[in-house]
């Protein structure tokens, strides 16, 4: 077994809870996902028999069949990668498999949101929308911004809570250190641990470096899903935004500053004060509109005057209030995108009367749901996953929802299951020592940089490219993974006393999360008997510069011997491909 | 109404040329009149400066002014035209060349500049737009089917925007070796079991689902491992060229990035760009210039000669260029600092009239005061010369219609 278990985190004792099952089968049954655990109650936004009446008459009149339902193991896996960003485990596969209550779903989604699985994912996600992948990471510390969001979804703060600390914050946006370092931490698996004296959310306002035009564009987007930034240099053509209101809008953030804390050295992360100045200073590089926002009275999108001294922060009490029509909505609609693959309004944060949303009554009702649960992030969340058109089979595109949107899974989780699958973690930690937190921050970044598709377009085609199916199917992760390597998941299961069906079993769990068919068992078989003897050695790829992954290439050989070995690693390589892997479905 | 299975993103921008492009731009300028141009090249390779190269220790020198600095300069092929003394194969190629003198821009910042320097437009996040290689990629399409459009070498290349990541530049990180990621690190017999093995898998959920993915996932597989076993792969490795070439361009990952650019070409790629990363020279500006100058100078002048023997250079557009110039004023490190307000780029190939400068800057290259060139002005010209219609308009994921350039006309001089 790996040492340095301690270092490791909620995914690799997951990972691990799983692997130890398939050396000792008879022992997982009594793992955490089975033992029954107190469980803080979550409030539904609103009753899910109210969401469901609604789809049901949408469809009936429309004279769409919705799709068959989902059975447990697929609910189960497209639940746990929605609400944890990973694969359900074998012992959690079948603990819930084997619960006969009549509403398990509810409980597991009950469950998966009180644990800090959920917190993190979230934090993850949301890092990801507010501070977009090209903010700058001098003066911006994603890792902070992410290790304060865990904590406010751990303490259960509400969604206009969160939102107004963001807009309205001000304080020290990091602790320092190196600027390689935290873009390291900031790619760790998990949240760094929160600190009270850092102020992380102030490095969304910081992440435009002092551009209060693209600051008050994006605050309009994320918070509102209204883009006011087209008028920033003219009237909007079609809609209704004037440049006077984005000015007014804009106006609230023209005081804002980031003052340096402290003098640095080469290298170190800037460490900077938000605050409010009495009086705007523009620097060199404002722009000409910036120029003309300084005069400009701060005012909310409806024309209602802010006081002028708490500009900003009259602000964020505007945005998040009850009264603003489109705050609670712009937040259902892009979590619903996200559990359901499109949003009411297309794409996610372009509300504005020309660009309709589908089905508006079903948007109104969620939206008064959450307003009125007092913006209970938790409480949404179990609202749309205990609906009907969660609980739908995946198929071709249908309208409505009624069949569950394929598509594939952010670059993070398709990195994360599959070393988790193979059990890789550990073993980078144990082969590289302090150098294993680097190694995994960059080879996250390769998955992101390669994978990651643009969320809030709402994709509903296949977007990868050919370096993206080359870094999967060649990669260096993928080609450990898919060796039987010393300690590693796949040599545990092919070298155990079991029969084929058996291994097999265990490969379709680890990698698709379900039981295979017997027909799919028997094919494997077939494959497996027709191992070629012989087949030339294996290559190991060119050493190369900035690729610390390279080196476990090298030193982690595959210890399979038999032709039925190869073939078995050859097998887990195509699980680990397979769309049924990559998809969300 | 929206409806749910109608992509409206895929929808308009793979079908909107079909559907009346000319209507949303409208009387917009006379090009909504023309069609795609005739192409003057097939190809470009454009060598990017990273950081900001110095105009003036370049370029666009000022012999005799206090602000050159100890640097001195050369003359070149073109009478009247000098560069910086650290360019002087450059400066005997140089009738093949055209010194753009004018560029100007706003963008002071790298990150800012960078992405004006690939997609033609400062940056604006509610919109993302493509790189000029992701337009030639997109609009264009591949030369070469087992090749991609678009390769970026030791540098990550201008992003795809709203095309997405088919339109990406193919990034190479070592020229002179295979691209990463196309070697299985498994025998012939085992890559095509583990395909038959994918092909089951993928057969089976594509049976169960009839999500419209599966297919689609599984035909970018298919071109991935026709480029793993093409034996056009052999474009991006250097065995092949004699040790006399090799050394020719210089012995440095710039020079083998540039030769590898060569040989894409030559293969059938689109769009190359090869970075020269460094020239942010806030400190020891002299010294800086003279290492980076080093790597420049063999690679692009053998570059250009190499492509002109060849007879490709006609039907090949070369650019050099960075995201800014730098301050005339050396400061007190001996360095220069971002400007934005005037620099240089080189251009040569198809379709330019070469042997000439276009543009000035007055006497200590501060300000542009003839021929201004904005880089929507360059891009225009670019595209026209890559047969891309300058005004070519396609909705944004937004559903914002984005023209290739923003504004901008053809720079005239430069045209053959």
């Amino acid at each position: 077994m790996p040492r340095n278990l301690f270092l490791w985190t909620p995914i690799l004792v997951a990972a691990l809870a799983s692997a130890c099952s398939c050396s000792s089968p008879g022992k997982s049954g009594g793992s955490a996902a089975s033992s029954p655990k107190p469980v803080p109650s979550v409030v539904s936004a609103m009753p899910g028999s109210q969401v469901d009446t609604m789809l049901r008459t949408a469809w009936e009149k429309q004279g769409v069949t919705p799709s068959a339902p989902a059975d447990d193991a697929t609910f189960l896996r497209r639940l746990t990668l929605d609400l944890w960003g990973m694969l359900p485990t074998p012992a959690e596969q079948d603990a819930f498999a084997k619960a006969s209550a009549p509403d398990k779903r509810v409980r597991q989604i009950d469950r998966m949101l009180a644990d800090p699985r959920f917190s993190e994912r979230f934090a993850v996600v949301w890092t990801d929308i507010l501070l977009g992948e090209a903010a700058p990471r001098d003066g911006v510390d994603r890792a902070s911004f992410r290790s304060w969001l865990n904590q406010r979804i751990i303490d259960r703060a509400s969604w206009n809570d969160i939102s107004r600390e963001i807009i309205g914050g001000s304080g020290t946006n990091s602790p320092g250190g190196m600027i390689k370092e935290r873009a390291i931490a900031s790619h760790a698996p998990v949240a760094e641990k929160y600190d009270a004296e850092i102020q992380g959310h102030v490095n969304y306002l910081l992440q435009f470096k002092n551009n209060v035009e693209n600051l008050a564009g994006k605050t309009s987007r994320a918070f509102l899903g209204i883009q006011i930034q087209c008028a920033q240099c003219h009237d909007h053509k079609s809609e209704a935004w004037t440049m006077d209101q984005f000015r007014g809008f804009a106006a609230s953030f023209i005081q804002t500053r980031g003052v340096p804390v402290e003098k640095r050295d080469k290298g170190e992360m800037r460490v900077l004060e938000v605050k409010d100045l009495p009086r705007a200073k523009l620097g060199r590089k404002a722009t000409d509109g910036m120029r003309a926002i300084v005069n400009v009275p701060p005012k909310a999108l409806d024309g209602t005057a802010f006081d002028e001294r708490k500009r900003r922060q009259a602000l964020a009490e505007w945005i998040t209030g009850k009264n603003n029509p489109t705050f609670a909505k712009a937040f259902v609609n892009r979590t619903w995108m996200q559990l359901l693959g499109s949003g009411f309004v297309e794409p996610v944060d372009d509300f504005r009367p020309g660009n309709k949303p589908m089905f508006p009554e079903l948007l109104d009702a969620l939206a008064d749901g959450f307003v009125n649960s007092k913006y209970d992030i938790r409480g949404l969340y179990r609202t749309i996953c205990t609906s009907e058109a969660y609980q739908r089979s995946a198929g071709p595109a249908a309208p409505l929802w009624s069949s569950f949107a394929m598509r594939p899974l952010p670059a993070v989780v398709m990195f994360d299951i599959i070393a988790n699958s193979a059990g890789l973690l550990p073993i980078i930690e144990d082969l590289m020592g302090e150098r294993a937190e680097l190694a995994r921050a960059k080879t996250r970044q390769q998955f992101v940089l390669m994978l990651d598709v643009d969320e809030d377009a709402g994709t509903h085609s296949f977007e990868g490219g050919v370096p993206h199916a080359l870094l999967l199917a060649n990669g260096v992760v993928s080609r450990v993974a898919a060796r039987a390597i010393q300690d590693g998941v796949l040599l545990q299961i092919i070298r155990a006393k079991d029969t084929d069906d058996d291994k097999i079993d265990k490969l379709y769990q680890r990698t698709l999360a379900r039981h295979p068919s017997p027909e799919e068992i028997s094919q494997w078989k077939k494959f497996l008997d027709a191992a070629p003897e012989k087949t030339g050695a294996d290559t190991v790829a060119p050493r190369r510069k900035g690729d610390p992954l390279a080196r476990l290439d090298q030193r982690l050989s595959s210890k399979a011997k038999t032709p039925r070995e190869h073939a078995y690693e050859d097998l887990y390589w195509a699980l680990l491909n397979s769309s049924e892997m990559a998809f969300q479905h | 109404m929206q409806s749910n299975h109608l992509p409206r993103r895929t929808l308009l921008s793979l079908g909107l040329a079909a559907m009346g492009a000319a209507a949303l731009r409208g009387s917009k300028d006379a090009w909504a009149q023309t069609a795609k141009p005739a192409a003057a090249a097939d190809s470009i390779i454009v060598l990017w400066m990273n950081g900001g190269p110095s105009h003036l220790d370049t370029f666009d020198p000022k012999p005799g002014r206090k602000v050159m600095g100890p640097m001195k300069t050369i003359a070149t092929a073109i009478a009247n035209v000098q560069f910086g003394e650290f360019l002087p194969q450059l400066a005997k190629e140089a009738q093949r060349l055209a010194v753009l003198r004018g560029l100007t821009s706003k963008e002071g910042s790298h990150e800012r500049a960078q992405s004006l320097g690939h997609t033609g437009y400062s940056p604006n996040p509610t919109a993302a737009y493509p790189s000029l290689g992701s337009w030639a990629s997109k609009s264009l399409g591949r030369r070469e089917p087992e090749l991609p459009a678009y390769v970026s070498i030791g540098g990550p290349g201008g992003a795809p925007g709203f095309f997405g990541q088919a339109h990406a530049p193919f990034v190479v990180s070592n020229p002179g070796q295979a691209p990463d990621n196309t070697d299985m690190g498994v025998a012939e017999e085992r890559f095509r079991r583990r395909s038959e093995a994918l092909t089951l898998l993928e057969d089976g959920f594509f049976k169960k689902t009839q999500g419209p993915l599966v297919p689609e996932r599984r035909a970018v597989y298919d071109s991935a491992f026709r480029l793993m076993r093409s034996p056009k792969l052999r474009a991006f490795d250097l065995d092949e060229e004699p040790a006399a070439t090799v050394s020719s361009y210089g012995d440095s990952p710039f020079g083998r990035g540039c030769l590898t650019a060569r040989r894409l070409v030559e293969a059938g790629v689109r769009y190359v760009e090869v970075t020269l990363d460094g020239w942010d020279t806030h400190k020891d500006n002299h010294g800086r210039i003279k290492k980076l100058c080093g790597s420049l100078d063999p690679a692009m002048s053998s570059l250009v000669k190499d492509l002109a023997d060849r007879k490709l250079l006609d039907r090949t557009l070369v650019l050099c260029m960075g995201e800014f110039g730098r301050t005339p004023t050396l400061s007190s490190d001996e360095g220069r600092d971002h400007h934005p307000a005037a620099f240089s780029a080189l251009l040569a190939g198809g379709g330019i009239r070469a042997g000439q400068a276009v543009g000035q800057t007055d006497d200590d290259g501060n300000k542009v005061v003839a021929d201004k060139i904005s880089t929507a002005d360059l891009f225009a010209t670019l595209a026209s010369r890559l047969g891309l219609d300058p005004a070519e308009t396609v909705q944004a994921s937004s559903g914002r219609p984005i023209t290739l350039t923003d504004g901008g006309s053809l720079i005239q001089k430069l045209l053959k």
